[in-house]
């Protein structure tokens, strides 16, 4: 907090963050998507990526070519985070460009294991390894969290990846608009058929 | 409030999966709220009704 000529002036007008970079990054591998104990595939329709629908926008991305998931040309309302298309090879990119508001900004995610995922945000759960004994009761930390230098590193999570209920995502703040473009690097897919992408967002106006 | 939805890829036809969208929102004042373009996706068929155990 900052003190001028007798007024006190607070750092932001909301307490909601306004950057998308602030979210924290993560990557996991694509066979792992699942709507409760189902794992599901890239097809339309399909619990894992209708139930995301309803939460937010999905559609394919392509190598090389930039696509709009989600355009909020007029509106009001939060971004929570995007789960990218399956990249290829360790060293390939999802270069995320995030308009929000008239000001952009650019995700170039490395990815450091074959078939990954970029992820945005704190969307989604994975599978614990819980033992018998936590089980029992009380917490129990993620183990792929220990792994972590700091809360900004990007690592591999293995295990079950489910979007979680948006309630508990972090929300990004949009007063006017929104928009999500996805590019991936030039092995998409591990020369497979182009993956989707989401967003998951909402209006509050 | 009232919802305007328009086919982009195929004006004037019925959305498919795949096709994009925009989708209008208004106030009872004819205000625009917001204009929303993405893709459509068909929602998926509903799961069969479990029958009861008797």
């Amino acid at each position: 907090m900052q003190y001028i000529a007798g007024i006190t002036r607070l750092p932001s007008t909301t307490p909601l963050l306004r950057d998308p970079r602030d979210l924290p990054l993560s990557q996991n591998n694509t066979g792992s998507l699942f709507f409760g104990p189902t794992e599901h595939d890239n097809s339309a329709g399909n619990a894992f990526w209708a139930t995301l629908g309803k939460i937010g926008s999905y559609q394919t991305a392509n190598p090389n070519t930039k696509r709009t998931i989600v355009n909020v040309a007029s509106g009001q309302g939060h971004f929570r985070g995007a789960i990218g298309a399956v990249n290829g090879n360790p060293g390939d990119t999802t270069t995320w460009t995030i308009t929000m508001d008239g000001s952009v900004y650019t995700i170039v995610h490395v990815q450091s294991v074959a078939q990954g995922r970029s992820i945005i945000g704190a969307i989604t759960e994975y599978g614990e390894k819980f033992t018998t004994a936590q089980y029992s009761g009380g917490f129990s930390a993620h183990t792929e969290v220990a792994a972590r230098a700091d809360n900004r590193q990007t690592i591999y999570r293995q295990g079950p990846c489910q979007i979680r209920d948006p309630i508990h995502c972090t929300p990004i703040r949009f007063d006017q608009s929104l928009k999500v473009e996805i590019q991936l690097s030039n092995t998409a897919g591990g020369g497979n058929a182009p993956t989707f992408a989401g967003v998951i967002w909402n209006l509050t106006a | 409030m009232t919802s305007i939805t328009e086919n982009l890829t195929n004006p004037g036809q019925p959305l498919q999966e795949g096709d994009f969208q925009r989708v209008t929102r208004k106030d009872a004042a004819g205000k625009i709220l917001s204009v929303v373009e993405d893709q459509y996706h068909e929602p998926p068929p509903a799961p069969p009704e479990e029958e009861p155990e008797e």
